[in-house]
């Protein structure tokens, strides 16, 4: 949740917006900065990027005190909930097209696969279904929704 | 008058009062562990329960619903059941909330632990969870009600509308912000989204802190801060004015917790009714603290009075910063740092804490026929205790805003001056001193366990106390003239009513305008659901 304040579009890219959060259930907007705001990650590093900091932040980040996530490389998710996380997301209201919940998987494993390869570029190995590679997806796709229609913005930096 | 002797259970006191003791110690700890990693972040082990974002949920879930919970409910027990001059009305129902309700916090531990959350802050547990909490809620209120109905007392006194006003408000709280449609057994999506999520999830989220920790505290205060001091209340009218006037305007409080986010600018103006707060908050305070007039001479000698002047006056310095908080200025600086974290912690350690181990060593003695073991140890946790609160509390409210300051700070350029990083490297030594705070509040609650053990070692415990008490209801004398207000006082049912509607009028007013107005947010055409 970036605040309309000048610091925080400069640090972190354009303030947030009501509407960017109406498929959100639930809303995830946090109530504390231990770490940066997440509000605008997506696109912000490299899929490598995100791989080395949870595996090992202090790497990336001498002196950051947050915690590794070395399981998330190991773990899995389980793509058997996808057609009923889908059906759940439509009877709350998301307008996910018809027949929708049977091709997300297939798409899952698309887009998985694409960052399977991204990581390979670097020498990172991993599997499309990996917890690693959700998680990824998922920040990769943090705000990026108006990206592109923002009004240019200050100077950035991390 | 014609008597009859009746008894009061006190095993079911006393059962609270151990599981109150037992789950503080523990949510305490969980609480030290969680504030170490953030110095020593490899103490996670990298091992996924014991890293941060796990034990942060255990510990405030542990402190607020297990410690708190059983404190209130010891405090409820007890108070009530000589308040109304009856025992509790089921045995069976006191035993099934208790035991229902350890179940709950075992069943909260290991599924947090285990990863599973919905995602909503103090309101994590999964639907399963959710249900079973509802079910023991209307266990507890059911047996309070009744008690109340067959009292031997024709006036219910001010602490007992603290504990109707609590229990209806939770229920409604907990109900409403708990629609979520499950999946999985444990996995469950919030019916909200967004904005509207925000709002109901805040509501909830402020309301636990104002229905939770502090009218059922606020209710134990009103029976044993004058109990402990063998003093009346200071104002009888204070405490009506302040009783309805704090249960109206706290349901408002949410919005301060969305200040200058997405949520609607008409929504956020709500905070008007927290800045207002401080009025009935200090009228709470000041009727504990004027209890005290003439009686300030016990306080230099008994600890159990010491405990609980630390306590209402913490709440008396937490509930004037919730205020000052809400303005938007101060609240544009203090907002996601370790302001907040300070200033709860006040509230937490200091209020409810300290009341309770105020209660717990005037109560536990009185139990088990009996003296404390040892007072000298009751001060010494009291010391240690107050110390560690200023330990957690001053360094935090120096981190954050120091971080503040810094996240805000351009070069002349105009260029954000420091990294994120930088803000939080800076602020590590304030974050061990913090932990060093808690361990010393840690050991001042190990401290009261040693001495309770003693002392349970050393008594029996009374488990039916002998009471004598009228057989019928008192003839009421007629033709004297009462205050208005006593109407009320001897209507439970329409006291849980009137609390209900009080409540519900801000609850309606906040929440059903996001809902039904359309334009209250604005779609975006190129935010998608999300998809590869």
């Amino acid at each position: 949740m970036i605040r309309p304040f000048r610091d925080e579009i400069a640090r972190y890219g354009e303030y947030s917006k009501a509407g960017e959060f109406v498929y959100d259930h639930p809303f995830q907007w946090g109530s504390k900065r231990t770490g940066p705001d997440l509000a605008r990650i997506g696109g912000k590093y490299p899929d490598s990027w995100h791989y080395n900091h949870m595996l090992e932040s202090q790497s990336i980040s001498p002196g950051s005190i947050m915690p590794n996530y070395p399981w998330l490389l190991d773990n899995t998710i389980d793509t058997s909930l996808t057609p009923k996380m889908i059906r759940a997301m439509t009877a709350l209201g998301v307008p996910y097209e018809e027949g929708y919940d049977l091709k997300a998987n297939e798409e899952l494993m698309i887009q998985g696969n694409a960052i399977v390869a991204n990581l390979e570029k670097d020498k990172l190995q991993s599997i499309p279904t990996s917890e690693i590679v959700a998680l990824i997806a998922y920040l990769q796709r943090m705000g990026t929704d108006i990206k592109n229609q923002a009004p240019a913005s200050l100077p950035t930096k991390q | 008058m014609e008597t009859q002797t009746i008894y009061y259970d006190n095993k079911i006191v006393r059962n609270f009062a151990f599981a109150t003791a037992l789950w503080g110690v523990v949510g305490m700890l969980v609480g030290l562990y969680a504030a170490l990693q953030m110095v020593w972040p490899q103490l996670s082990f990298d091992f996924a329960p014991t890293t941060f974002g796990r034990l942060r949920p255990l510990h405030t879930n542990a402190v607020i619903f297990a410690f708190v919970g059983n404190g209130i409910f010891m405090g409820v027990y007890y108070s009530l059941q000589r308040l109304c001059k009856a025992r509790m009305w089921s045995d069976l129902a006191s035993k099934v909330h208790f035991w229902g309700w350890q179940a709950i916090i075992v069943a909260a531990a290991v599924t947090l632990l285990a990863g599973f959350t919905t995602g909503k802050e103090y309101a994590e547990l999964e639907w399963p969870i959710d249900i079973a909490i509802t079910l023991i809620w209307v266990v507890f209120g059911l047996n309070m009600m009744m008690t109340i109905v067959k009292r031997k007392e024709h006036v219910i006194y001010v602490a007992i509308w603290f504990y109707i006003a609590t229990w209806i408000t939770v229920a409604m709280l907990h109900i409403v912000n708990s629609f979520e449609y499950p999946i999985a057994l444990f996995k469950s999506y919030s019916y909200y989204a967004g904005v509207q999520d925000a709002l109901v999830q805040w509501w909830y989220g402020h309301n636990a802190v104002a229905f939770f920790l502090t009218t059922p505290y606020l209710g134990l205060m009103y029976y044993f801060l004058p109990k402990a001091a063998n003093r009346p209340i200071y104002s009888y009218r204070l405490s009506i004015i302040h009783f309805w006037a704090l249960i109206f305007l706290y349901i408002w409080a949410g919005p301060h917790h969305l200040l200058y986010t997405s949520l609607p600018d008409w929504a956020q103006s709500w905070v008007v009714f927290s800045i207002m707060l401080i009025a009935p908050s200090w009228g709470g305070m000041i009727n504990g603290l004027f209890t005290l007039r003439g009686a300030w001479d016990k306080v230099k000698e008994d600890p159990v009075l010491k405990f609980m002047v630390v306590a209402v006056t913490a709440y008396g310095m937490a509930t004037l910063e919730g205020p000052l908080l809400s303005l938007k200025n101060v609240n544009a600086i203090a907002h996601f740092t370790d302001w907040i974290v300070a200033h709860v912690h006040v509230g937490g350690l200091g209020w409810n804490g300290f009341l309770t181990f105020g209660i717990l060593y005037w109560l536990i003695p009185r139990i088990f026929g009996t003296q404390m073991y040892s007072k000298k140890l009751m001060n010494a946790h009291f010391w240690i205790g107050t110390l560690g609160i200023l330990f957690y509390a001053i360094p935090l409210y120096w981190a954050g805003f120091t971080q503040s300051l810094m996240w805000k700070s351009f070069t002349a350029d105009g260029i954000i001056q420091y990294r994120f990083l930088e803000t939080v490297t800076n602020i590590v030594p304030m974050y061990a001193l913090r932990a060093l705070g808690g361990l010393m509040y840690l050991s001042g609650a190990l401290i009261m366990v040693y001495n309770i053990f003693r002392t349970v070692k050393t008594g029996v415990l009374v488990a039916n106390e002998a009471a004598h008490v009228p057989v019928a209801l008192p003839r009421e004398v007629s033709g004297t003239r009462e205050h208005w207000h006593r109407w009320i006082e001897k209507r439970p049912v329409q006291m849980l009513v009137a609390s209900l509607v009080i409540v519900a009028i801000g609850g309606i007013i906040e929440l059903v305008p996001t809902f039904l107005i359309q334009s209250n947010v604005p779609t975006i055409a190129a935010v998608k659901p999300y998809s590869a």
